[in-house]
């Protein structure tokens, strides 16, 4: 299976001298969903935002990230504002903090499309499409609202529209459930499931809730204090913990769902 | 760190700290610093130009020892004087000298100058009536420095007051005060300023002008930091501590002395330091305009009304001088006050 | 929207009357009257003296004064002036238009640096250029206007070109419509300039220090992993940063509105400020009084501009429930 991405020996240091991902490595297939789980603090946001070279600029990285054998930190700003959005798109964990406040969600899809598509004829339609997708009902409503009357859930929602728009190569959901009510958030992990069926997307599924990981999830990479420490399938990670960390994890979680 | 050695470490502060000091330790001791009393006439130096300090003098052989020539002038045909240097005498500066009777703290006689000559030396030159602007300046910094800090406290302390009551208290009193503290906020200063001089009979004295000023100043600027207290006052007054306060049956008013006041503090501070410079120009708007410190006494504000004539600016730049002190006084009370804004809430 | 500006404008009412009254009462507080300059006066008649009594109902309690004077103010009779040998109406509405113009031309100035000069200072951040900036911002800050005002006339003394005063030249009634514009506006150059740096300095330093306050927040972030340009997220940046911009802005309307009193006296701009000065100076009370009404009711307008702005750039204010 091709590679989409792959991740080399990552060290991110930040200027408070944390380090915060130590010597990270491994390697994402096209149309698979990775999940990458760890206790809140474990570097698994660093590892997102490394990924699109979005660290703030006091951060010290090493290590190298290949993205479709594009060497990512040798990327130019333009070449990698180019690629953001495109190729690889981001939900992030607070949907209220992914939007500008001030435009509507029309203005900003319209906005972010005419940088992003090439056909401009197009962009009212892959629009209304993507908000389909995410079965947003109502779309024109939606469309003229400011982020603040919606909530968490549609919103978050909307950002998974903004991000298959484009239909990119690879998907980065950090947390993208976290801060949503549990019912919402089992529609949503659903929605991605579906979403890499219909449109062969490849998705780095970022959480600490290992039962979320456990239905989404093809493969899942366990990460302990900056450290990747066990890295297999759905299956194997909950049959076969080997790290001594997975199978706390595994254990814990497995007295939970018993216990009910 | 304490606050104060933070000040001194950032070289910019420091600087506005050591200016500030300067000027009023010049406004203290203005009799002594000044070689003149300021209400010294002389018809021989009207409009004279700032004293030349020489050093060398290559025919009489003095090298590094300060001195001044004295100034004689002829008049041209328009009755226009021109002065120039009368090279026929050498007179050295000399320091510490005896020169006219003043009393420290108004007690003690004293006749010490820090320096002085056989010959006038107007360091800034002179006024329209051959007055020493030098000197002027420095008696002028006793009025304008000091109606800065009188006025900033006065109508901090009432607007403190005032604040605190109506955000303890809340509810009815809260609305009514601050009505009232909104209608004040909607007055033109300035005009109202001028308002009141206006309504105050013509004929006051010097210190009458002054405590007037004063007072209508601060009656002008307690609104604002009302507005503020009050804002503070209601957040505090959630605190835990003052409700134990208050289940211990502590009386409202120690409450807000005791409880809510002390944390105001470090944005007191700030405050009055920042709302200085507002008042030292507003009495020296005043002054400039005629409607403030009257002559023979001297103020900033009144030293530049001369100023206001652009002709005698162009002859006579230096009457521009005590703009330059205004100048000097404000940027460094509001760098301070920037930076002890910094420092304060940085701390929290 | 609407309902906002109306409780807005309903809530200025009140306010406007006791900001009239509060002045008024100051004014009658002040030991001696008005007339006591009157009496000094050889050239006024004790008749006229007392006839100004009756008119001005001295005596009587001040609330009652009040009211009076609150009546012939609405009635728009405002008295005479003898200083200006003119309806007070006339005088102080041809000043006000003045002042109007000159806040009007301070404005425009002001934001034509504003926005360029905050997005160098980011853009360009730490580098020369934004200390530089930030260091005479604070020069500027600091300036007493009167002492700008005095030495950009001084400066002007050396450009041929820049009047030195007053709004029109000697001639103006000869000139070309056109002509007499471009008189005008060379004689806005000066104050306009006063007025504007300070604003400029100040205005500089807040938007600055927003622009970096939001450039750091989190959607911005996601802007950016979006993929949008730079110079797209500079453009959102900038859009967020109008909101408190724009309350700063309303302030600075009614503060200029009022406070460039002290550079239009120095530069003989024939504004409100040169009426009171000339009111206060000739102890003109009409005129003093309907000077402060004027210019309380410009400051007013102006917070209440302010407000209406500020709901209407924040789709957050705008929206809301009242």
């Amino acid at each position: 299976m091709r590679e989409i991405l792959k991740v080399e020996n990552l060290e991110v240091e930040y200027k408070n001298k944390v380090k915060a991902l130590k010597g990270v490595s491994f390697k994402v297939y096209e149309r698979e969903i990775l999940g990458i789980v760890g206790e809140s603090g474990c570097g698994k946001s660093t590892l997102a935002l490394s990924l699109g070279n979005l660290l703030p600029s006091s951060a010290i990285r090493k290590g190298k990230i290949f993205f479709e054998d594009k060497d990512i930190f040798s990327l130019k700003e333009e070449e990698l504002a180019k690629l953001r959005g495109k190729k690889m798109n981001f939900i992030f964990q607070s949907p209220y903090d992914s939007f500008d406040p001030i435009e509507t969600i029309g203005s900003q899809f319209r906005e972010f499309l005419k940088e992003k598509l090439k056909e401009k004829e197009r962009i009212e339609k892959v629009i209304h499409d993507s908000l389909e997708k995410v079965r947003i009902e109502n779309i024109k409503e939606i469309l003229k609202s400011y982020p603040h009357q919606l909530s968490g859930g549609e919103l978050q929602r909307i950002s998974i529209a903004f991000a298959i728009s484009t239909s990119p190569s690879l998907l980065i959901a950090d947390e993208p459930t976290s801060n949503l009510d549990v019912t919402v958030e089992s529609q949503i992990a659903h929605l991605f499931l579906e979403l890499r069926n219909l449109f062969a997307l490849t998705i780095i599924f970022i959480t600490h809730n290992l039962e979320l990981a456990k239905v989404v999830c093809d493969r899942i990479a366990v990460i302990y204090q900056g450290e990747l420490v066990e890295i297999n399938t759905r299956e194997e990670i909950f049959k076969n913990p080997k790290n001594p960390y997975t199978k706390f994890l595994v254990n814990s979680f497995k007295r939970l769902s018993d216990a009910s | 760190m304490s606050v104060f050695k933070k000040i001194i470490k950032d070289k910019v502060s420091l600087i506005s700290l050591g200016v500030l000091i300067f000027l009023y330790l010049g406004a203290i001791f203005a009799p002594f610093f000044s070689p003149y009393p300021y209400d010294e006439e002389d018809v021989e130096y009207i409009w004279a130009p700032p004293a030349k300090i020489h050093f060398f003098d290559f025919k009489r052989k003095i090298f590094f020892r300060p001195f001044v020539y004295a100034y004689r002038y002829k008049i041209d045909e328009y009755y226009q004087r021109h002065y120039y240097e009368d090279k026929s005498k050498i007179y050295p500066i000399k320091f510490f000298v005896r020169g006219f009777k003043y009393k420290i703290l108004g007690i003690i006689p004293c006749d010490l100058h820090l320096f002085g000559a056989d010959t006038k030396i107007y360091l800034f030159g002179a006024d329209g009536k051959g007055r020493d602007l030098f000197s002027r300046i420095l008696y002028g910094a006793r009025v304008s420095l000091s109606i800065g800090i009188i006025a900033s406290l006065i109508s901090f302390s009432l607007g403190l007051i005032i604040g605190g009551i109506s955000g303890y208290f809340g509810g009815r009193i809260d609305n009514i005060i601050m009505r009232i503290v909104e209608m004040f906020m909607m007055i033109p200063s300035f005009y109202l300023l001028l308002a009141l001089r206006a309504s105050f009979p013509p004929d006051l004295t010097s210190t009458q002008i002054y405590f007037l000023i004063v007072i209508i100043l601060s009656f002008i600027g307690w609104a604002q930091i009302a507005r503020i207290i009050r804002g503070m006052a209601l957040s505090l007054r959630e605190r835990d501590y003052v409700y134990a306060a208050k289940a211990l049956g502590v009386s409202d008013f120690k409450i807000i002395i005791s409880h809510i006041l002390p944390h105001t503090f470090s944005y007191a501070l700030v405050a009055i330091v920042l709302s200085i410079p507002g008042y030292i120009l507003a009495e020296a708007g005043l002054s400039l305009l005629g409607l403030g410190i009257q002559e023979p006494e001297a103020s900033w504000g009144n030293l530049l009304s001369s100023a206001l004539s652009i002709v005698k600016i162009r002859i006579y730049p230096w009457i521009i001088i005590p703009g330059i002190f205004i100048l000097l006084a404000t940027i460094s009370f509001n760098i301070l006050g920037e930076r002890l804004r910094e420092i304060l809430t940085s701390r929290q | 929207m609407r309902k906002i500006i109306l409780r807005r404008l309903l809530v200025s009412v009140p306010l406007l009357l006791g900001m009239t009254f509060i002045t008024f009462l100051f004014i009658q507080i002040a030991p001696g009257d008005f007339l006591d300059n009157l009496r000094l006066n050889p050239q006024i008649s004790p008749q006229v003296i007392d006839l100004y009594k009756k008119k001005f109902h001295l005596g009587k309690p001040v609330i009652i004064q009040y009211f009076y004077w609150l009546k012939s103010i609405l009635k728009l009779e405002w008295g005479y002036s003898f200083t200006y040998k003119t309806s007070v109406i006339k005088v102080i509405s041809s000043h006000a238009i003045n002042t109007l113009i000159l806040s009007l031309s301070t404005i425009v100035f002001t934001w034509l640096f504003v926005f360029p000069l905050g997005i160098l200072c980011v853009r360009y951040q730490k580098s020369f250029i934004d200390k530089f900036i930030t260091f005479f911002s604070y020069i500027f800050i600091s300036s007493p206007t009167f002492l700008l005002a005095i030495i950009l006339l001084y400066l002007a003394t050396f450009v041929e070109f820049l009047p030195l005063g007053g709004m029109r030249s000697l001639n103006f009634d000869d000139l070309s419509r056109l002509g007499k514009i471009f008189d005008i506006l060379k004689h806005l150059i000066v104050p306009t300039l006063v007025l504007s740096l300070g604003s400029i300095a100040y205005l500089v330093r807040i938007l600055r220090a927003n622009l970096f306050e939001i450039l750091s927040s989190p959607f911005i972030n996601s802007l950016k992993a979006r993929g949008l340009s730079k110079r797209k997220i500079l453009l959102h940046a900038l859009k967020n940063s109008l909101n408190p911009m724009i309350t700063i802005f309303g302030y600075q309307i009614s503060g200029l509105l009022s406070g460039a009193a002290l550079t239009e006296i120095i530069c003989g701009w024939p504004g409100l400020g040169q009426v009171i000065l000339t009111a206060v100076r000739s102890q003109d009370l009409y005129l003093v009084m309907a000077s402060v009404f004027i210019g309380g009711l410009l400051l007013i307008l102006g917070n209440l501009v302010a407000d209406i702005l500020l709901a209407w750039v924040d789709p957050r204010i705008r929206y809301e429930r009242f």
